[in-house]
This record gives C-alpha cells, structure tokens and sequence, in this order.
C-alpha cells in the first residue's frame, strides 16, 4: 500500500461508554463500537476503551499494520494536567474516598461522588490507549505511531455536524459535563467547526436529568434516563416540582447557572418527598418524570431560540448525551424556529471515538470536507462466519433453514402471524439503538404484543414503550408533521387514524421514537420490511434492541444463541439462516 | 445482639488475572472469582478486580451492608508509591511507548516492553479498589470502609500456606515479578508465614520459561505457557539449548543469577536460531520445549534442595505462577526431599484476591488458625436459577429433562456411549481447572475421544492432552507413586497395565494431569464418576474446562448453551436439567 496511508483511533476514554472508532486515509469510517458490546457488561464502566482483543482485530481486518497510526483522544491535554498536579494532592487516589464526607458540592452531587468522578476520569484516562501503541510496537514492530488530543464538547460536534446531512448548521452540545462546563455552541460552516459560546461553571442540565432519573428510583450509572422518559407521559405536571427547577436553575442567553449552594440543598430537600419510595411502583413517580421532561424540554428549547437568534443556519445539529432525548429531539422543529434537526446515531460519549477520529482525519486534511448525507451506523462487528459455520454444522438443531434469497419473506411471514424474532444481519450498529441489524421484532399490530415482548423476552418493566420501523415513504401516512429519523433519534405522534392499526408501538401519549428506513441506508431490512406491508398492508414493525434488560446489545454468535433459548423469541434468523423452535 | 460483621475483599490488582474475594468476620470464604469470567475476556488484561456489576451482586448476596469493610490489595504501600512517583515523572504516560528505545534490560525484555508494563501495571492501580469503595460509599451509606495492602509475595504465600492441609510447610513463592524480585521463601507455622529469604532483582525463572514459551511460536499474554508444557514430552534434550539456557540462568543458594548484558543478548540470538518460524508446526520446536521444561525442573530442583536444607518442613506449599507447572509439580516428591506437596487452585495472580483478604484477616485475629484440609476451590459464580427456568420455559428444546435425584446416572449413560457433555454444576472453580462444576466431560477410553473433542468442541492444537478426573480410591490402581491432587495442579505417571484402559487421557510420556475426586469435596461429580465406573468398570473421565480455545470457561447460562449449539457436545447439564441435541 502506498507510504503515506494512515489511520485513525479515535477513543472514548470516559469513565463511561468507552468506545473506539478508526477513519481511513480517505476519511472512511472503517470501524466503530463501544466496549460494552464485545464484554456484554453494560456501559462498560471503568474499562478500556481500546480492547486488545478488538485492537488486534481491527488492526488486522481493516488496517495495514505497517501503516502510520494516530490515536486520538476526546479530552484535552490541559485536563491530563490539571489531574496529575491532583493526583500529587492525592485527589485521583481512590482509597482516600471512604474518608470523603457527603457535604453537598455545587455540581448537585456529595463531595465523595464528586471525588469517586474524579478518581474515575483520571483512571480511565490511564488506562485507555496505550494498548494500541502497545500492540503495534510489540506485535507489528511499528511505533509509527501518534496521539492527538481534542477538547470533549468539540470532539461531540464533530461526531454531531461531520456525518450531518447539512453542509452548514448551528451546533449544540449538551451532556453531563465537559471540560469545565456542560454546554457549548458551534458553528459548522465548509466543513469546520468553530466555537461559538461555551458555558463554564457546574451547572448541568444533563446531570440534572440523571439526578432526576435517580429520583424516580431508576439508574442514571446504568443509563436509565430512558426509563424517565419512557414513564413521562403517563403522569402530569406537578408545579411545586416545575417551581423546584426554576428555583434552582437560572437560564441566562445561551447560558444555565444554578443558583448557590444553599439553594440547591434546599432542592433536594423539596424534591425528598416527590421521591419514588423503595418498591413502590414507577407510576408512583410518573408525574416527577413528567415535570423533569417538561422542564428539560422548557430549558432546551429557551437556549435554542437564543441560540437560533445568532443567525448561523435553520439547520441544527444536536450533540451530547442530551442528544439521546427523543422525546424532545421529536418536537424541536416545532418548539424553536430551527427547520432541520440531525442528531448522529451515537451523540453520547462512545459517540466521540468517532468524533475525535474524524477530528484527527479533517485536522491532517485541510482540503476535504465531509460528505452532507446520512451516514451508517452500521459500523461495529459482524458475526463470526466461522462461529455460524459451527453452529450449523454442530447445532443439531431440527428448525434451522438457509434461505440465502429468501429469509426477508419467510421472516416476514412469521412475523405476520404473530411470533418473536431475533434477527441478526451484518455489521452492528454504533450507538445504544438496534436498527435493524440487531434487533428484536414483531408485528406491531395486536394491542397484547408490548406486554408480550416485556415479559417473555425483555423481561422489563410494563411502562416502557416499544418503537417502530416504519418505511420512509410511509412517514407521511403516520405521522404528523413526519420527519426522516434514521437513528430512532426523535419521537413523534402519530396520526389519530393510523395510530389505531398498531397499537403496540404506540406510546400513551401517541407517540412513537420511530426508525425511518430506506433501502438505500439498509437493503435486508428494508426488503423484510417491505415483505411485511406486501403481507399486512403495514409498512412497519416493531423494533426493539437485541438484549435483555440490563445487558448490552448481544455481540456474538453465541450471544445471540443464549439469549433465543432463554427468552420467549420464537424464532432467530442470523445472516440467512433461519431457525425456530 | 447485631454483631459488627467485619469482611475483608482481597483485590488482586495486578493488570492481569484481575480477581477478587470476600472473606466474613469468621475467616470463611464466601466468594473469589477472576474478573475475565463474568467479563469473558481470558486474564481481562486492563480489566478491574472490582467490576461493578460483581461486586454490587456479592455484597448483595453475602454482606449486611452495615458492615465493616476492609479492602485488601496484594501490592505493597512502597510498591504503590514507586508507581505514584513513576507516574508524577511521566514514565506511566502510554503515550510515549511508542517513542521508548528498544534497548535489551535485565529483565529480558527490551525498555519500550518495560515502560509498556509500568504503565499498564500503574493503571491497574489507579483503576482496581475505587469502585468497591465507591459504591459501598454511595450504596451502603452505613458501612465502614478501609484500605490494606500487603506485600505481593506474602499474598502468594497466604493463598498457598492458608488453604494447606498443613499445619507446618516450608513456602515458595516463584513468579514472573513480585516486588523487586520474583522468588521468596517463607516458613509457615502456627498459622503464621515468617519470611525466611527473598530474592532481589530482575532474575525470573517465569520469564525466562515465558520467553521459551514465545521462543515456541506461542503467546504468553493468553498465558500458553501450557502448550509448552504440553508440547515437552513430544521433543528430547537439544542440548545446544540446554547449555544457553544453563549460561544464561545460574543457580546460587535460594537465588538465581543472570550474566551482563552482552551475555544475555547473546542468548538471545542463540535462542532465536532456535525458535519456531511462521512456516513451522509446533511439533518442530518439541525439543525446544522438551528442553525448557527439563531446564526449569533442573533449576527448582536445586533451589527446593537448597531451601530444604533449611530444615523447616518435609511440607512443601508452592504458590506464584509457576505453581501452575503441573508437570514439574508432580515430580517434586520423587526429585527432591521434600515428602508431601500442596499447590493452591489459583497459585498465580489471581488467587491473590484470596491470599491478601486471608492475610489481612489473619492479622486482624492472630488468635485465630486457618484449617489444615483441602479447602474448597467452588468460591465463584452460581448459574442465574431465573435464567435455568426461563430456558425451561421459554427454550422449546424437545430434548430437555428434569432429572433431579438422576442427573448423574443419566449424565454417565450418555457418557459411557460416547457422548460429549457439557457439565454445569453450583458455583464455578476459582483458578484456571475446570473441576467438575464447569466441565466438558467424556469417556476416557476410546482412542480417538481426544481427536474427537480437539476438533469439534475445544477447536485446539491437536498435540494438547486432556486430563482425567478420578475417585481418589483409585488413584493407586492408575498411577505410579499416586499423590492426591484436588486442584489438577499434579501430573503424574500411569502404571503401565493401566494406560491401555483409558488412551484419551495418557499423555505421549505416559502421564496425566489428574484431579482426584473425594465425594467430601465434591458430592455430585463424585457420584457422576462413581456412576461411570458402575458402567464401564473405568472410575475416571476425561475432564477439560467449558470453553473454546482462547476463551475464559463460560460463565452465565446464555454462554453454556451458546458454547453448547455452536460446538459438537453432544448434551448438556445445567444444575439437574439435561439437554441433548
């Protein structure tokens, strides 16, 4: 291969969602995927971001060895520093962190958890990357190899406005916390990013909502802010609830400030009595979920407007883990003045080994510019051949059929009378959403099917929505004011009369956090899709994540194979491969 | 009435074989599991001892949460504070690897490897303890929570000397690096280790024996310092490498000494002449191996003499990585003085979980003394009983029967026709053996078994032996100068009437790596064996880990009937259900 190809690791080195990425010489995406998937362990806290195993793989399947390497990273040197000169006062050593006391610290969270966070970012700052350089200097001789660093909230941008189908857009990024702030504005404009506004201090509209989420008794550690969401509209607005944020949240331009500590202490003390009690049920905590999403909703769509007032394009490019908000995602071409919204298929952290890569690639690149279309995210691993060769040799199993032509219909088939169906094809999806490459579905027409699904396969709680495939050129049909969403980005409400023909993708509140699809962006699933509608007449299935609850999206042949055998899925198709029960 | 339960989590830190254990107030085990089980990563390189997900499920399962905890880590405070201070001087930055000059060390390795080791061990630290800590500090807001750490030989020797049947046993410790050394001598008594000598500096007969082993074309990051072991008794003496190998290692007193630098590059390049090319099998390098393993009994033969003459004990305990040469391990007995030998289940570092939580208990009760008995190695994981059903329920498998009271007789049948089982019972062994809870089984007496299960199940090199499991009473029936081995740490000789019987499980040099079964120790696989030999009049079975090549043994339900339908195991047992293709 020519002497100048070079390849780049972008790596998500936060505490949470490690995840690494590889852009080609000509700024091809070759690879991506989150460490949660190949360990099974979700989230993959405290763990590397460049697994050896997939290092080798990777380097392997899709790089020359011999090549130059850059490593990049979403965080930037200056908080590499900031962390050793703390680790000198010993603030990055964990067994300081029983002594910590639970005074409350203006980021809304104990001193100890504040410490456990810092502790945590310096750990996995250690830990991620240097297995690359690693296995390329001991296994391939090569330490042709260099690292980058790039600020976090710039490294989302990247992954939110690179793979837009904008050529301009104003960018937003809203997550946890950044580098010394929770939100920043961009500008994307000939293929650039430049910063616009940056906010400093603790406040988080992020944290606030996990905060939140750990109220109404979920999880924000295991990413549990989908609960609240999916919970939200089945309560109503509590005021004194809406009067505890604005007490506690000033919201100033394109800047949020929590007022003083003693006001948000005295929050907390508002909000104990809303809490969700031990065992109680979560609809007990639904009209907090409510109030939450409506004041996140309330704020978000504020520093848009001001945001949408700098003129910069009525394209908006959305990024962070706030990104993951369908529900508002769905509603924000209606609540601020921006036309078009794109939000990427992983705008959370493990998004950024993406964004941080491309950063890499465009920095070296001066001359190019990303291409303004929808861009895959099938992007993370196939199914080993090798594995599904042995399956079919050894498995033994009566049902199991290879229909190399045929699998989208006779899929389709049992689909229409009603069975469960794991189905697996391809490369798998980069981001928390299955999309069809590994997916669970069913027909979304018998009004029992949710309940069905929650309890013989996902085993997850009653409240939680299931989401919709639905043909592109159906949209219309369904949906009001109908909008692309390739991702399942965004939420939105069906129309009054098509909504009663599948009523197990309909949320109560008549939504639905739909996957549109076309057959350019995915052909075997638009194929089954289709085949589905030529059945039913419904250009629609539904779609839920290949998993059970609590564990990551399955990985592997065997994954996949444990989990149809203990769940009530009726049948598994992997690649062209059918089998049933 | 509450009394203050007091628990101690050993944490073996090291960046590989993660691991931890749980000892309560009473000096039991109550849990200890390496983390590439539930993280299904073989040794979990850069993986925390303290997975989350692990340690929420065992202070759940195990601990009153209002407890006293103190977490034990088996480096010492001056070993940590080397690292700290290589970390403040930039020498743990991984970004610097690949700039690191490929000069050969003393410690056989060249400096970019050793800086690639500081770093990855200094991560190792900063990463394992803190989220035990963290979540008992967030989770367990009444518990109590202190650090410990103890020398990482002295850990070795607990884990060996405190699961002894011994009251009284002279100790060696030897392994790849301990703390400025990799061999230490102790004398054990009364239930107290007293350090007799330790050996400074970068002599390592585990390294060198780890280099042998790449010098065979194998990998010892994946720990195959088995395939030499297991590729020896096919080679002879190349005496050529036999005298490099005396030139480079040289026995004096309890210590071994490495020649200047130029010597040792020299080695280098004699070995290399020597080494296996891409183009060779690995019968090629037999004498390599052959010659390796007589090497390091020749050296440990002189060192164990040596230290016998010390005069502890006739007992010896031997505990590091290189108690997992099981070859050697049986030959102590017979080549050197000492009467009576004990390797723990985990001697290398994983089992430093349970040695430093044991140490630090038995600091904290100097009154009271660990039992002289074979101590149980089924410390870990339970299968999921929700997961059992719900395959029950929801699997469709026609093949599946609930056999409780049966499951043996049933499981010896299938056994005595041939097939191949897959074994899952209680809690999973802690250390590298399956020993009948997480076990693929089969006959041992047709010839071609071996070939059978290396190339449709373990999918291996067909040059690596199986071992056997048999009832103790007969042990003296199979195999000369029989000693009791309950971990599969001894290999030992067959008689020669007794070869011809059960040819799956003779290695070429007419011995095996055995595992003797006590129905104390093991009820169920005593009675599963005991039922075989009702059958076949053969009271053994060929015994080899649940796992593929390259993979940790399986862990949950989902991986077992995953490994299951992709492999050519015939049935497969889960706790009393049985499941035949």
């Amino acid at each position: 291969m020519s002497a100048s190809e070079k390849f780049y690791f972008g790596l998500s080195n936060s505490l949470h969602d490690p995840a690494m990425a590889v852009v080609s010489s000509d700024g091809e995406v070759l690879y991506a995927e989150a460490s949660e998937r190949l360990l099974q362990h979700k989230r993959a806290m405290g763990l590397t971001a460049d697994l050896r195993e997939t290092v080798r793989h990777v380097i392997k399947e899709y790089c020359s060895p011999q090549a130059e390497f850059v490593v990049a990273k979403p965080l930037s040197r200056r908080v590499d520093n900031v962390l050793r000169w703390l680790t000198l006062v010993g603030a990055t050593d964990h067994e300081r962190l029983p002594r910590r006391d639970g005074k409350m610290t203006k980021f809304m969270i104990e001193n100890y958890l504040l410490f456990a966070l810092t502790w945590q970012a310096y750990s996995s700052i250690q830990i991620s990357g240097g297995n690359i350089a690693d296995i390329l200097r001991t296994e391939f001789g090569n330490d042709k190899v260099s690292y980058v660093r790039f600020d976090h909230h710039l490294a989302h941008a990247a992954n939110a406005s690179f793979t837009s189908p904008f050529e301009d857009a104003a960018c937003v990024i809203v997550d946890g916390y950044g580098e010394g702030g929770a939100i920043s504005y961009f500008e994307y404009k000939g293929g650039r990013l430049k910063e616009r506004h940056r906010v400093k201090g603790e406040a988080s509209l992020g944290f606030l909502y996990g905060i939140c989420t750990n109220l109404c008794g979920f999880s924000s550690e295991k990413g549990e802010e989908w609960k609240l969401m999916g919970l939200a509209p089945y309560g109503k607005l509590d005021p004194e609830v809406l009067d505890t944020f604005h007490s506690l949240v000033k919201v100033d331009g394109l800047s949020i400030k929590y007022r003083s500590l003693p006001h948000i202490k005295a929050w907390f003390e508002r909000m104990k009595p809303k809490a969700r009690t031990d065992g109680a049920s979560p609809l007990e905590a639904a009209d907090v979920a409510y109030t939450t999403q409506f004041y996140y909703a309330e704020v978000m769509t504020q520093l848009l407007n001001n945001f949408y007032a700098l003129g910069i394009s009525d394209n908006l490019t959305l990024g962070g883990g706030c990104g993951l908000n369908s529900s508002y995602n769905g509603q924000i071409t209606d609540l601020t003045p921006f036309k078009r919204v794109h939000v990427p298929c992983a705008p959370a952290d493990d998004g950024n080994a993406l964004g941080t890569a491309l950063l890499a690639y465009y920095q070296d690149h001066p001359e190019r510019r990303p291409t303004a279309a929808v861009q895959t995210p099938f992007l993370g691993a196939s199914l080993s051949g090798r594995t599904l060769a042995n399956l079919v040799k050894f498995g033994r199993m009566n049902n199991v059929r290879h229909l190399p032509e045929t699998v989208h219909q006779e899929t389709a088939r049992l689909l229409a009378e009603g069975k469960l169906v794991g189905w697996v094809q391809g490369r798998a999806e980069f981001g928390p959403r299955a999309l069809g490459n590994r997916s669970i579905l069913a027909d979304p027409r018998p009004v029992d099917m949710k309940d069905r699904i929650n309890s013989l396969v996902k085993f997850r709680e009653e409240f939680r929505p299931f989401a919709p495939s639905i043909l592109d050129e159906y949209g219309d049909d369904y949906f009001e004011n109908y909008q692309p969403s390739p991702y399942m980005e965004r939420t939105l409400t069906f129309k009054e009369s098509a909504g009663q023909k599948v009523p197990a993708i309909i949320h109560v509140n008549r939504t639905g956090r739909l996957q549109s699809v076309r057959r350019e962006w995915n052909p075997a699933y638009y194929d089954l899709i289709k085949a589905f509608y030529d059945i039913t007449g419904v250009p629609m299935l539904l779609n839920t994540s290949f998993n059970i609850m609590g564990k990551p999206i399955i990985h592997s042949v065997e994954d996949a194979i444990g989990l149809f055998y203990t769940t009530g899925l009726d049948a598994l198709v992997l690649e062209d491969y059918l089998i049933e029960k | 009435m509450h009394k203050k339960q007091k628990y101690y989590i050993g944490l073996a830190n090291t960046f590989h074989d993660p691991a931890i254990a749980l000892v309560n107030s009473d000096g039991q085990v109550l849990f200890a599991e390496a983390s590439e089980r539930p993280l299904q990563q073989k040794r979990a390189f850069c993986s925390p001892a303290d997975v989350r997900q692990v340690v929420r499920n065992i202070l759940k399962e195990y601990c009153d949460p209002r407890g006293e905890f103190v977490l034990v880590k088996p480096w010492s405070s001056k070993m940590q504070n080397f690292m700290d201070l290589m970390g403040l001087l930039g020498s743990t930055n991984h970004e610097m690897i690949p700039r690191r000059p490929e000069r050969m060390t003393k410690f056989l390795c060249t400096k970019d490897v050793l800086f690639s080791t500081l770093w990855i061990q200094y991560a190792g630290f900063k990463q394992s303890g803190g989220h035990v800590a963290d979540i008992l500090k967030t989770e367990f807001r009444n518990s109590r929570v202190s650090f410990v750490k103890v020398p990482h030989h002295h850990a070795h020797a607990a884990n060996a000397c405190f699961t002894s049947p011994f009251e009284k046993a002279a100790c060696v410790v030897i392994d790849g690096q301990g703390e400025w050394g990799s061999m230490s001598y102790f004398a054990y008594e009364q239930g107290r280790l007293r350090p007799v000598y330790q050996v400074k500096g970068p002599e390592s007969l585990g390294i060198v024996y780890g280099l042998c082993t790449e010098f065979c074309g194998f990998n010892i990051e994946k720990g195959e310092e088995w395939k030499l072991m297991g590729l020896a008794p096919y080679g002879q003496l190349d005496p050529e490498v036999l005298t490099a190998l005396r030139g480079l290692v040289r026995v004096d007193g309890l210590s071994i000494r490495y020649p200047a630098l130029p010597e040792i590059e020299g080695w280098f390049k004699r070995m290399k002449a020597k080494a296996r090319t891409s183009d060779m099998t690995a019968l090629q390098v037999a004498d390599l191996a052959f010659t390796s393993q007589f090497f390091y009994a020749e050296v440990m033969d002189q060192l164990l003499n040596n230290f016998f003459q010390h005069s502890i004990s006739d007992n010896l305990v031997l505990g590091g990585g290189c108690g997992l040469n099981s070859s050697y391990n049986g030959e102590i007995v017979r080549r050197t003085k000492f009467k009576h030998l004990h390797v723990p289940s985990a001697p290398a570092d994983d089992g430093n979980a349970l040695g430093s939580a044991l140490l630090a208990y038995y600091q904290d009760h100097p009154e009271a003394k660990p039992k002289a008995e074979v101590h149980s190695p089924f410390l870990g994981s339970s299968m999921s009983k929700g997961t059992i059903e719900n395959l029950a329920t929801f699997g469709g498998l026609h093949k599946l029967r609930h056999l409780p009271g049966s499951i043996h007789r049933e499981t010896a049948r299938l056994l005595a026709d041939g097939k191949l089982v897959g074994w899952v019972q209680g809690r999973a062994e802690f250390g590298p053996r399956a020993l009948g809870n997480r076990s693929i089984l089969a006959d041992p007496r047709p010839a071609d078994m071996k070939d059978k299960i290396n190339s449709r199940v373990k999918f291996r090199e067909e040059f690596r032996p199986f071992a056997p499991s048999i009832l103790d009473e007969f042990g003296d029936e199979y195999f000369e100068n029989y000693q009791v081995s309950p971990y599969m740490e001894r290999t030992l000789k067959f008689k020669e009437a007794a070869k011809a019987k059960v040819p799956a499980i003779v290695h070429v040099n007419a011995t095996g790596r055995l595992q003797s079964v006590r129905r104390e120790w093991n009820p169920l696989y005593y009675d599963l064996i005991r039922a075989f030999w009702e059958l076949t009049g053969v009271p053994m079975l060929l015994n080899t880990s649940f796992n593929i090549m390259g993979k940790p043994i399986i862990h949950s339900v989902e991986d077992a009937i995953g490994l299951f339908y992709t492999t050519g195991l015939d049935a497969l047992v889960l706790e009393d259900y049985l499941i035949e293709k």
